[in-house]
This record gives structure tokens, C-alpha cells and sequence, in this order.
């Protein structure tokens, strides 16, 4: 059994500079982040000695350049080439470097910039199996890949897409309460199936729109945190899987179902003692595919849940993507994969949120990231508490 | 996989050691690890697994024949593989071939025929030069 994350804070959730293109460079928005944790925690930027960063755009520069660009000099550095995973596995490099005692205070950042021209270079060029072998057929990114999972999914499940735009509205009209979030009008179950096709069964409202923007929280002991008086959440699990299941042809679960049993033993919680869900939301059946993997139905049973449980963040169900998700903030490269972490954080920590969770205590945030060739290969979860007062 | 187009067959990297075929294309064995791979032909056939047509691409010539088919085959000999799919009416489970094909740029790619008939037609059609 993996030992735990005791004495352990996690704090300070920034949510920065969302907009739809950006001539900024990534460490413009890196930078901005560090900023507002600083200016929030109190804290300063010599007493930071941890960096752990994701980042698409700040290539060819990695988390070394940017500690020369932020003149920070930082005895722990982590680079997180985890995409959608990258949040909840930055959390737990974390973490353990502060148990261990590497680090004091880490600073964990994930962002972009999206320049008018620079989507279809990223993609193009996203991995050496894409670029061979998916690139060239047709040129449609992650949509083809997802689109051709949808398909699977709903053959084999009766899903329709009614039940995706399900998900997609309930977390629209949490993106109504967050005004962070990119699109925040209404979306109507008419809008959502009239929408112009992206690679049947996708449409437009199914697909993350590109954007420039980033998140990050801080990690510390939680006696550092208490002296600073900083509200703060604490972890009762972490797991992670990558290439799960290389074996399966249809691509219809990820690692989760791997793991979660042990992250919820060592968490002492199940599926329905959490407050709230975050997931990575690249496409709506991938978040059923986290539903299902992390126990909150089974396999399969997605789509009857989604019709049955309500997702808005006050409608008394499963408080799910309650910041509006990607699908509503819009995907900021590497920030999408801190966007529900960085939420949580929010909803664990903050008082008075529009989009409050009613007496939340616990949040399960999962991740899924870098299709390397025909499906996501990295997989994480972790499982938050609100911390001690 | 180029080699393969003039003889109209499919051409994959095995290894010499467990006789894994590789696809995408890679310098070792994918399941022992070995790196002496060997470029034999190998059956095309396979079963269509899924499909989409690509209405928005970042590519102009994709985004100019949209909606642009697609498909994933999982081959009799192991690999999947993502390809041009020239099939009027795909059906998932339905048997396949995948072909190798030279394109406009002289590059080589895979397209999806049915079982019965190897002649590409549709849009994928576009994507290959006039033959004389
Ligand atoms: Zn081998």
C-alpha cells in the first residue's frame, strides 16, 4: 500500500488570463500565475523552492528555461509532459517532495498561450506515432480519435446523444456561476443537437474550443500553511496508470479501474461520499468513461446515470465539472488538465462561490491525457478533503 | 510501407524473434523488444472497428473535401490501424482490406476498401493521382 499523504496542504487555486488567442508567450501566462500566488498567499517568490510545471507552448523551453525567466532558483524542479493528467500527477510529485523534504513550498502550473496559427503546429507535431500514422488521415487532430470512441461507445452502450448533451448543458449552466468560463449563455438541448458536425457522431458543442490561459495551487506542510493562515485542502489519495488496457481494440475504459479501489481504501471514502466531480472533459463520453471507471456506475451504465442524476452544481446530484469544464472555459493546452484540480481547490477553500457546492468536504478530480496515437494514455485521480480550519 | 505500393500489397514491419507485426511503424518489437524487424508482405484484410468523417481539418486540402472518411481496422495480423476509408456505406464489424496506395504527394498511405472490391472510390479517390 502506497503510504499517505499525511501533514500535507494544498492551497491557493488561481485560475488566470483566460482569452480565446493570445500573442503572449506561454511563460507570459507561467509567470502570471506565480504572480497571483504570490500576491494571494502572502508568500515570497525566494521562499518558492518548488516548480513543477506543464506546459505545450513553452517548448522548446521546459521548466529549467522558465526558472532563468522568472529568476526563481528552486532546489525541486518537475517538468509534466502528462496533459490532461498532468494537474493531479504534478499534485502528487508534490507532495511527496515536501514529505521528503526536497521542497518547501512548491508552486504547480499548468498553461498555454494560443497564438491565431499555432493549434494545427501543436497537433501536427504532437507525438511521432501521431504524426505518422493519424496526422495524415484527414488531419482532424483528437477530434477523428474521439469521434470514432463516440461511435464505439454509443454501439455498445445505447448511449444517444442526447445523454452527452446532457452533460454538456448541466456544466454550461455551472459555467453561468463561474466568470472565468468562456461561454456562459445557456445552452438548450435544440442548440446542442442542431449544432454543425465535427466528425460524426461529434458536433460542435461535444469539442473543447483551443484558448490561451493557466492555473495553478501551491503545496506545503500543513503547519507552513496554518502559519500563514491559508486555507487549505488535504489529500486523502492519489492514483495514476499510463497505457492501461494496451490490449483492448475499442478504446471503452482507461486505467481507473486499476487503482480506484485502492484510492478510495486509502481514503477511507467511496463514490458516494464525494461532494463533487471533476473530470477531464475533452469529450463528453470520455467523462463517462471517468464515471464509470471511478465507480460511480458501472461499466456501460453511464448513460442511464447521467439520465438520472443531476450535474449542476446546486441541483443535489453529482456536483460534476462545477467551474463549467473545458467544455465551457475552454481547453488552455496544459491548463486543462489543472482545470478541475484548480476548481476543487476552489470549492474546498473559498467561501462564497456563485457556484458553491452546498457543504462541500470532499472532491474526486480525475484526469486523462496525451492521445499518442489512437487513444489517451495517461490516467490519474486523486481524492481531496477540506482541510482543518 | 512505399515498397509495398507498386505490388499493391501491404508490407509491415515483424520481428524475427516472436513474429509480432508492428503498426504504427517502430525500430523494436513492441512485445519482446527484439530489434530485427523484417518487411514482408502481410494480409490486408481485417474488421472496420469504427469510422467518422472529418468535417473540420487544420489541413486545406482535407478541409477543402470535407467531410473527409475515416476509419480504424484492426488487422487479421494484429495491428490496428487508422486510415482513408473508401467504403460508400461502413458498417461496424464489417469485413475489410487496407491497401497501400501512393498519394498526390508521392507519400504512401493506407486506405480502407471493401473485402470484394480493391478500386477506390468516393472522395478518397481525389486524394490519388489520375492513373493513365
Ligand atoms: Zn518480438
Amino acid at each position: 500500500m502506497r503510504s499517505p499523504y499525511t501533514g500535507i496542504a494544498v492551497t491557493t487555486p488561481v485560475s488566470f488570463g483566460y482569452t480565446r488567442y493570445s500573442e503572449h508567450g506561454a511563460p507570459w501566462f507561467l509567470g502570471g500565475v506565480l504572480r497571483e500566488l504570490l500576491r494571494q498567499s502572502g508568500i515570497n517568490k525566494a521562499d518558492i523552492d518548488g516548480l513543477a510545471v506543464s506546459s505545450f507552448t513553452l517548448a522548446p523551453d521546459t521548466v529549467v528555461a522558465l526558472t532563468e525567466y522568472l529568476s526563481l532558483s528552486p532546489r525541486w524542479v518537475e517538468h509534466l509532459p502528462y496533459g490532461g493528467a498532468g494537474g493531479v500527477i504534478g499534485l502528487q510529485r508534490a507532495a511527496r517532495a515536501v514529505q521528503n523534504g526536497d521542497a518547501d513550498i512548491v508552486a504547480c502550473i499548468g498553461g498555454d498561450t494560443h497564438r491565431r496559427e499555432g493549434f494545427r503546429d501543436l497537433v501536427s507535431n504532437f507525438s511521432s506515432f501521431s504524426t505518422d500514422s493519424v496526422y495524415p488521415y484527414g488531419a482532424g487532430g483528437p477530434n477523428a480519435v474521439f469521434a470514432m470512441i463516440t461511435r464505439s461507445y454509443m454501439e455498445r452502450t445505447g448511449a444517444t446523444r442526447e445523454d452527452f448533451g446532457r452533460i454538456c448543458m448541466a456544466q454550461r449552466f455551472n459555467a453561468g456561476h463561474h466568470d472565468a468560463a468562456l461561454f456562459r449563455e445557456p445552452l438548450t438541448l435544440e442548440a446542442y443537437l442542431d449544432a454543425r458536425p465535427v466528425a460524426e457522431p461529434l458536433h460542435l458543442f461535444d469539442c473543447v474550443m483551443p484558448c490561451a490561459g493557466a492555473e495553478g495551487f501551491l503545496v506545503m506542510s500543513e503547519h507552513r500553511a496554518r502559519s500563514l493562515k491559508l486555507p487549505r485542502a488535504r489529500i486523502g489519495a492519489i492514483g495514476e496508470r499510463h497505457n492501461a488496457f494496451p490490449d483492448d481494440d475499442v478504446v471503452l475504459r482507461g486505467g481507473w479501474a486499476l487503482y480506484r479501489d485502492a484510492l478510495y481504501d486509502a481514503a477511507g471514502l467511496g463514490p458516494a461520499d464525494m461532494s463533487m466531480l471533476q473530470t477531464y472533459d475533452d469529450y463528453p463520453v470520455i467523462v463517462m468513461l471517468q464515471m464509470e471507471g471511478l465507480g460511480f456506475c458501472g461499466r456501460g451504465e453511464a448513460p442511464d446515470f447521467v439520465r438520472r442524476t443531476p450535474l449542476t452544481f446546486d441541483g443535489g446530484g453529482l456536483p460534476h465539472n462545477t467551474c463549467g469544464g473545458q467544455l465551457s472555459a475552454g481547453q488552455a493546452g496544459a491548463a486543462g488538465g489543472f482545470l478541475g484540480l484548480v476548481e476543487a481547490i476552489r470549492q474546498l477553500t473559498t467561501p462564497d462561490l456563485r457556484n458553491a457546492v452546498p457543504n462541500a468536504r470532499t472532491a474526486l478530480i480525475s484526469g486523462y491525457g496525451m492521445v499518442n496515437y489512437d487513444r489517451c494514455l495517461c490516467t490519474a485521480a486523486a481524492i481531496l478533503g477540506k482541510g482543518e480550519s | 510501407m512505399a515498397a509495398g505500393v507498386d505490388a499493391g500489397r501491404l508490407l509491415l514491419p515483424r520481428c524475427r524473434d516472436c513474429g509480432i507485426v508492428q503498426y504504427p511503424l517502430r525500430e523494436l518489437c513492441r512485445n519482446c523488444l527484439g530489434d530485427t524487424l523484417d518487411w514482408v508482405p502481410v494480409s490486408g484484410d481485417g474488421t472496420l472497428l469504427s469510422w467518422t468523417n472529418v468535417h473540420t481539418s487544420l489541413e486545406p486540402f482535407f478541409a477543402d473535401h470535407a467531410p473527409w472518411p475515416v476509419g480504424r481496422v484492426k488487422l487479421e495480423c494484429g495491428p490496428l490501424v487508422i486510415a482513408h476509408l473508401a467504403i460508400a456505406s461502413p458498417d461496424t464489424g464489417m469485413r475489410v482490406r487496407v491497401l497501400p496506395h501512393r498519394d498526390l504527394s508521392d507519400v504512401a498511405v493506407l486506405i480502407i476498401v471493401p473485402e470484394s472490391d480493391a478500386a477506390v472510390t468516393g472522395p478518397v479517390a481525389d486524394l490519388l493521382p489520375d492513373v493513365p
